[in-house]
C-alpha cells in the first residue's frame, strides 16, 4: 500500500476525478484502509460546499440590458462589417452557384434524354437488338405464299431473336427480306445465286 | 426583461447569428453565460464589484471581436480568456492604484439574501460564510483563482490552465495546496 505522503498530494485530483485511471485506484485502494486520508478528503469536499455557498453570486439583475446598451453604444469595427458582408456575400455567391449548377445539369439531362437517338440508343441498352436468326417458315396466312424450296437461310445460329425473316421471294428463293423493328429498317438479303446472276 | 433566446437555439446558432451583427443573438448569449463569466471574474479580481464590470467588459470585447471566435474551443472558454486578458490589465490598474477591497468586498457580499431570514441557523450560517471568506483572503491570488475557478464555476484542469495560462500540473499543485490552507486555516477558525 502506498504511504500517506505519496497519497495526500494526489486527493485533491482525485475528489475533482483528474486523475488516472491507474492513481485513481490506487488512491481509492488506500483511502479504503486510511482513515486519516478519508478525512481530508472529507475536509476537501467540505471547503467545497462552504466556498460555494459563501461566494453565491447574487442575481444579476440588469446585466444583460447594461452590456446590451453598451454594445448598441460602441459600433462593431469597420473591419467586422466588412469581413462579415463580404462572407455573407460568399455564402450567398457559392448559394446561387450550386442553384445554377443543378440548373444546368438538369438541363441539358433533359436536352440529353429529348434526342431521338439518345432514347434508341438507352432503349437499345435494356431491350438490345436481337440478331435475325429465325425463318419465318409458317407465312400460312398470306395468299401470295411462295412454294418455296430454298433452304431457310440461316442468318445466325444459336441465339433467339425477335427479328425474323417476313418474306421469301417465291421467284429468287434466294432473296430473303425481313424488318428490324426497333431501327425500323427493311433488309433485303441477296443469296450468292443471285449475284451471280444464277436465277 | 423579454426572453431574446428560444431555448432551442443552440450556442453555434446563436454565435453564428451573433457574428452576422444580430444584436438579440448576442443578448441571449449574454444571458446564457453571464453568471459563469462574473463568477470566473470574481475569481481573477477577487471584488464583486470589479468582477460585474470585468464581466461586463468581457461581453462588450466579445461582441466587438467575435469574428476571432474561430470554434475551436467552446464559447464559454473563449469568454474566460478574454475575461482572464482583462483580469491581467485590471490587476496591473489595481498596483498602480491600490484600493482596499477586502471590506467592500465582504460588505457586498453580505447583500445576498438568506433563505432562513435572521433565524439562529441563518446567523450560523453567515457566520461560517465571513470565516470561509475571511480565509479565502488569506490565500495568495494564485491559489485563490484556481480553487474559485475549480470550486464555483465546475471547470477542469485543462480549462483553468488555459485560462491561467500555465501547465495543467500548476493548476493541480495549486489546488491542493490552495485546499491544504483553507483546510488548516477554517480548523484554526473554528477553533477560535
Amino acid at each position: 500500500m502506498a504511504d500517506c505522503a505519496d497519497i495526500v498530494p494526489l486527493l485533491s485530483a482525485f475528489k475533482d476525478s483528474e486523475l488516472s485511471p491507474l492513481e485513481t485506484d490506487q488512491v481509492g485502494l488506500h483511502l479504503e484502509n486510511c482513515p486519516t486520508c478519508r478525512e481530508t478528503l472529507l475536509d476537501f469536499v467540505l471547503i467545497g460546499h462552504h466556498l460555494r455557498t459563501a461566494m453565491a453570486l447574487p442575481a444579476l439583475d440588469g446585466f444583460t440590458e447594461a452590456v446590451m446598451g453598451a454594445v448598441a453604444d460602441s459600433p462593431r469595427p469597420l473591419r467586422e462589417r466588412i469581413r462579415y458582408g463580404l462572407e455573407e456575400l460568399r455564402e450567398r455567391w457559392v448559394a446561387a452557384a450550386a442553384v445554377a449548377g443543378v440548373a444546368i445539369a438538369t438541363a441539358s439531362l433533359v436536352l440529353v434524354l429529348a434526342e431521338p437517338q439518345t432514347m434508341t440508343r438507352l432503349s437499345g441498352v435494356f431491350h438490345p437488338p436481337a440478331q435475325p436468326t429465325q425463318l419465318a417458315q409458317n407465312q400460312a396466312g398470306r395468299s401470295d405464299k411462295p412454294e418455296s424450296t430454298a433452304p431457310a437461310p440461316v442468318l445466325s445460329s444459336g441465339e433467339s431473336s425477335q427479328t425474323y425473316i417476313s418474306r421469301l421471294e417465291s421467284r429468287h428463293p434466294s432473296v430473303a427480306t425481313w424488318s428490324e423493328p426497333d431501327y425500323k429498317t427493311t433488309v433485303i438479303w441477296l443469296g450468292d445465286d443471285n449475284n451471280s446472276g444464277n436465277d | 426583461m423579454r426572453n431574446i433566446g428560444r431555448p432551442e437555439d443552440g450556442e453555434s446558432e446563436l454565435v453564428r447569428r451573433a457574428r452576422r451583427g444580430d444584436r438579440e443573438a448576442f443578448g441571449a448569449l449574454v444571458q446564457r453565460y453571464q453568471q459563469r463569466v462574473v463568477g470566473v471574474a470574481r475569481a481573477l479580481v477577487h471584488n464583486p464589484d470589479d468582477a460585474l464590470e470585468l464581466g461586463q467588459e468581457t461581453f462588450i470585447r466579445a461582441f466587438q471581436n467575435l469574428s476571432s471566435f474561430e470554434g475551436r474551443s467552446s464559447f464559454s472558454t473563449w469568454l474566460y480568456r478574454i475575461a482572464s486578458n482583462l483580469a491581467i490589465d485590471w490587476r496591473r490598474k489595481e498596483n498602480r492604484y491600490p484600493v482596499a477591497h477586502g471590506e467592500e468586498a465582504d460588505n457586498e457580499l453580505r447583500k445576498i439574501p438568506s433563505a432562513q431570514g435572521d433565524s439562529f441557523g441563518a446567523v450560523a450560517r453567515d457566520e461560517l460564510n465571513h470565516k470561509v471568506r475571511e480565509a479565502l483572503k488569506q490565500l495568495t491570488p494564485e491559489h485563490r483563482q484556481v480553487i474559485l475557478l475549480r470550486e464555483m464555476e465546475g471547470l477542469s484542469y485543462e480549462e483553468i490552465s488555459e485560462i491561467l495560462d500555465c501547465p495543467k500540473g500548476t493548476v493541480m499543485s495549486r489546488l491542493h495546496y490552495a485546499r491544504s490552507h483553507l483546510r488548516s486555516l477554517l480548523k484554526d477558525l473554528q477553533a477560535e
